[in-house]
């Protein structure tokens, strides 16, 4: 019972290095996909001057953001006759809607849709860019975080893990 | 009442459900809801003005217990009628109007904010008039057989303003098409007429129309006269340097125009300058005044030999 006990503790705590490593790669990724849909909404305003749910509704079916599940919530909501702002805020108030991501991703995400479709379109577009430039500034924080982190984690994890065991047993 | 719920969706939630509980008869009399920041919210009707009280009773002198409309909910009907996308309507703001689902027109004001000699924006937004638009079929059977009962020739619809001027010219449109079999061509500057969404008409305008949605007219005309060869072309609001030089060339590729203008009667149209060349020039053969009060009530139809004696 003992020796099961321990490897189950020591193969958890190889797993929780090798979860934190992951984590912080799928935040980059995250981050990535989400300049790409900054990008597209900037575009989409920029060209066709679709209204917010129109844009939403095309980059839900058009594009690839399942990774973003935000996004096709937002949608659904709006299709639902929710104003777009409270559709946002609700499928970003989720913590499952918005992992791996930090609280000030989040809040980023947040003031990018408080300013969405309030002005006119050179209003929009900087508030793309400005959005734009912020995550840019954030991806380049998370590569580092992923590069200085990631490998020592998995490795920590798996040498912790192997530690509890030869210790315990 | 589907047309009235969509247009009132439109409004700010409290707005909405204050005039939800309301008798169905009253509504179906209102032609505009008017919307001013610490005013009380008044229906325009056929019969006159009538104001909403906070119990829900109506009234037609508004006092302290008035239903005050106030600044948020002025805000929060901007934003919906804008769908949230103040930048999609900005050409639309900035002209003071938008036309929304089901052809209904919101007109907006507030300060005006210019660049140069134009109106680019408006900050501040202090007022809303929405205007409830109303399909009326056969409302233009009586006029349309006494039009064109002969051959295809030019009609003038004129009227004071909310005496169904649109709403005929939509019935006009569907039964030449639908009834004549003619090729109609609409110039819908304004998105009144067909109320066209997402490249739909909302409103019927029958088989043989083709909508040119969001056109000046005189670019519209031009447009559907080169492309389209239409038998009538039909444009709302005409009045313009633009439009009438559009329309004079519209004739001379023998087009029967059939259009709408703000006159109250003879006198008041003769002031139209533009409108009466358009006359002389051979536009108009006949000429319609609608009545006052009852909406989409043709008084009488002159032709313009009477009308230029």
């Amino acid at each position: 019972m003992k020796t099961v006990a321990v490897m189950a503790l020591s193969f958890a705590v190889a797993c929780g290095g090798c979860l934190y490593s992951k984590h912080l790669e799928m935040r980059v990724q995250k981050i990535e996909k989400i300049l790409i849909f900054l990008s597209q909404i900037k575009t989409a305003i920029e060209f066709t001057a679709d209204n917010v749910e129109g844009i939403f509704s095309w980059l839900t079916t058009s594009c690839d953001f399942s990774s973003l599940p935000f996004v096709a919530i937002c949608t659904a909501k709006m299709g639902d006759g929710v104003s777009f702002f409270a559709s946002w805020s609700e499928s970003l108030s989720k913590r499952e809607n918005v992992v791996p991501l930090k609280k000030e991703d989040v809040a980023l995400l947040l003031s990018f849709g408080s300013a969405l479709g309030a002005t006119d379109s050179a209003g929009q577009i900087q508030n793309c860019e400005m959005h734009e430039k912020l995550f840019k500034e954030r991806l380049s924080a998370a590569v580092s975080e992923k590069n200085t982190l990631s490998k020592p984690a998995r490795v920590v994890g798996i040498l912790t893990g192997a530690i509890v065991l030869i210790l315990f047993l | 009442m589907q047309r009235f719920k969509k247009a009132t969706s439109y409004l700010s939630k409290k707005v909405n459900s204050a005039i939800k509980p309301l008798n169905e008869d009253f509504l179906k009399t209102v032609c505009e809801i008017r919307m001013r920041t610490g005013k009380p919210l008044s229906f325009v009707t056929f019969e006159g003005i009538t104001y909403l009280t906070k119990s829900g009773r109506l009234t037609g002198i508004p006092n302290s217990s008035a239903f005050v409309v106030s600044g948020a909910d002025i805000k929060e009907s901007f934003q919906r009628i804008c769908e949230y996308s103040v930048y999609s309507y900005a050409k639309d703001i900035s002209q003071g109007f938008i036309t929304v689902g089901g052809g209904h027109r919101a007109g907006i004001y507030g300060t005006a904010v210019y660049e140069g000699k134009n109106i680019t924006g408006l900050r501040d937004v202090s007022g809303i008039n929405l205007r409830i638009s109303r399909e009326f079929k056969g409302c233009g059977a009586e006029l349309t057989s006494k039009a064109f009962s002969e051959n295809l020739q030019g009609l003038l619809l004129c009227g004071a303003p909310s005496t169904g001027k649109t709403t005929m010219l939509r019935d006009v449109a569907r039964l030449a098409s639908d009834m004549l079999f003619k090729k109609v061509a609409i110039i819908d500057e304004r998105g009144e007429i067909a109320a066209t969404s997402k490249g739909v008409a909302q409103n019927d305008v029958g088989i043989n129309t083709d909508v040119l949605d969001g056109y000046r007219k005189g670019e519209g005309i031009l447009q559907a006269v080169r492309t389209l060869s239409p038998n009538i072309i039909i444009c709302d609001e005409i009045g313009g340097k633009d439009d009438c030089d559009a329309i004079r060339q519209g004739i001379n590729s023998g087009v029967a125009f059939v259009a709408a203008v703000h006159a109250s009667g003879v006198d008041e149209l003769k002031n139209k300058s533009s409108v009466i060349k358009l006359i002389k020039a051979g536009a108009f053969q006949q000429i319609a005044f609608l009545q006052s009060g009852k909406p989409c009530c043709v008084s009488e139809i002159i032709t313009a030999k009477e009308l230029l004696k």
